[in-house]
């Protein structure tokens, strides 16, 4: 029988910032096509695990596994390389403010350069409608967008580079309910229709049960609860079922 | 412990710490120097680069060297006329200006308009993630940020230095035309005899030098930035410093180089 790996598969991973531990062992394993949601309290470690896991962060220990690849021993092409099918949405956008939005949008594709004007722009509209913004956007520079729009736009500059896999941190953080769910929407077409992998990190419950495979909950550091959305409905684990309630109450505090 | 083992152990401290960042900063040049000469390249941004270093530096350093020119030549006058001596304000002028004068008051200008634009444009690309983005998005920030500033920077100080000196001296000749009342072609005539190549060539490695120590510890403090707002400011702040100083103190150290 030939052993399966699956996609990303992270081991013992430990990350401290001066006496501060943000990731104390974390053990998870995402299967390829999955979306995988981590949930958990702000400050908790999350955005570090996703920067970690795309090498952007260095751990202490531990390790990254991706299609059976350590990113450790990586050099830094063959870093460069597996980043190519990852796409990143950060969790301020962080749009480059010194270009329009078309050429955010395409950055990837043209690699920063200035070519194919009109070609881009046709394509950077076709990414802009697809999270619910129309191209009246195209040559407007991210300081003169919204928060909520900003956000779109990256999450559209993100999905442009047909990545393999998605990271997305809060991608529905300061969108209104009617655009969360385009998102959320997006995301699910992207993994069911699309076959990507997504590991998203919300806040967002109602986004959690739609778009989850797998939800994993980290906690100081660790994931202490991994399930899918009937478990996390019917979890009787106090931490997860607190958060899910959002009670101030219980043991998180 | 006793006070001078401490006075000496903080000393010894200081120096270990300066060491570190002194190797840190070598190893982030010859980096960027490396990734820089590897393709892809960016010419557009060079050129980008270059317009912003040197075009639109022009206007605060043509004004420097004006003044400084002409205060120069007033200087030299008034010492000179002590022992009679006035003749000597054209050879005065223009040693002054392309060997000194010149290329550090150009380079002090510039450090103050460009590297801290560097440092404060690239520390809130930093602390806003655009940098940590750009490496998502299969761009090398070294190659794409960091190698056009470096190498615009150390080709446009040249040409600064050259065209300050130019209005520096005609600066310096203006005034003595004008207050002074020299004769216009015995200056002329007198500053292209004391006008050395030895003296423009060091004014341009100079020139090179300082443009790439400015953009290099711009680029540095900024890349690495932190801390957000506050720590873009301090690595403005810092980048500022540091290029001011390294500046003064290569500027001996090619004066020794080329005269020691």
């Amino acid at each position: 029988m030939p052993q399966t790996h699956p996609l990303i598969r992270i081991r013992g991973l430990k990350k401290s910032f001066g006496d501060h531990a943000v990731l104390q062992g974390v053990d998870l394993d995402i299967e390829a096509g999955q979306s995988v949601v981590i949930i958990g309290q702000s400050g908790g470690g999350k955005s570090v695990l996703l920067k970690t896991i795309l090498g952007l962060i260095e751990p202490d220990a531990g390790s990254i596994e991706i299609e059976g690849q350590d990113i450790e021993k990586m050099s830094q092409a063959q870093l460069a390389n597996i980043r190519d099918h990852i796409g990143m949405l950060f969790q301020g956008g962080a749009l480059f403010d010194s270009l329009p939005v078309w050429r955010n949008i395409t950055f990837a594709i043209t690699q920063g350069h200035l070519r194919d004007t009109a070609k881009m722009q046709k394509l950077a509209s076709e990414y802009l409608a697809r999270v619910g913004l129309d191209d009246r956007i195209l040559n407007l520079r991210s300081g003169e967008l919204s928060g909520g729009m900003q956000k779109r736009v990256a999450i559209a500059r993100a999905i442009a580079a047909k990545p393999e896999i998605l990271l997305f941190d809060e991608p529905t953080a300061g969108l209104d309910p009617i655009r969360s769910d385009v998102i959320d929407d997006l995301t699910l077409s992207l993994v069911r229709d699309n076959g990507m992998t997504a590991i998203t990190i919300t806040h967002d419950m109602a986004s959690v049960c739609k778009i989850a495979d797998k939800i994993a909950f980290l906690h100081q550091g660790q994931i202490i609860w991994i399930g899918n959305t009937h478990d996390l409905r019917t979890t009787d684990n106090p931490y997860v079922r607190q958060f899910f309630d959002r009670k101030a109450e219980g043991p998180l505090h | 412990m006793l006070f001078p083992i401490r006075c000496l152990a903080a000393i010894g401290r200081f120096f270990i710490a300066l060491l570190a960042s002194i190797g840190r900063i070598t190893r982030f040049g010859a980096m960027i120097l490396y990734r820089g000469a590897l393709p892809p390249y960016y010419p557009g941004r060079f050129f980008h680069e270059v317009f912003e270093i040197g075009w639109n530096s022009l206007p605060v350093v043509a004004l420097t060297a004006v003044f400084t020119g002409s205060a120069l030549a007033q200087q030299v006058y008034s010492a000179a006329s002590r022992f009679s001596a006035q003749s000597t304000v054209p050879a005065a002028v223009v040693i002054g200006m392309v060997r000194e004068l010149g290329p550090v008051l150009v380079g002090l200008m510039v450090v103050g308009r460009v590297t801290s634009a560097i440092a404060a444009e690239l520390g809130a690309m930093r602390v806003t993630e655009q940098i940590d983005a750009m490496e998502t998005l299969h761009t090398d920030p070294y190659r794409y940020l960091l190698a056009p500033r470096l190498y615009a920077a150390t080709i446009a100080l040249p040409v600064l230095v050259m065209l300050a000196n130019v209005i520096g001296i005609f600066g310096g000749y203006l005034l003595s035309i004008s207050k002074l009342g020299f004769n216009p072609e015995n200056y002329l005539k007198v500053t292209r005899e004391f006008l050395r190549a030895e003296d423009v060539h060091m004014a341009l490695v100079k020139a090179a030098v300082f443009g790439f120590l400015m953009a290099l510890l711009g680029c540095y403090n900024g890349f690495f930035a932190s801390g957000g707002a506050a720590g873009v400011g301090r690595s403005t702040t810092r980048a500022v410093v540091s290029a001011f100083i390294m500046i003064l103190f290569s500027n001996l150290m090619i004066t020794m180089f080329f005269f020691g």
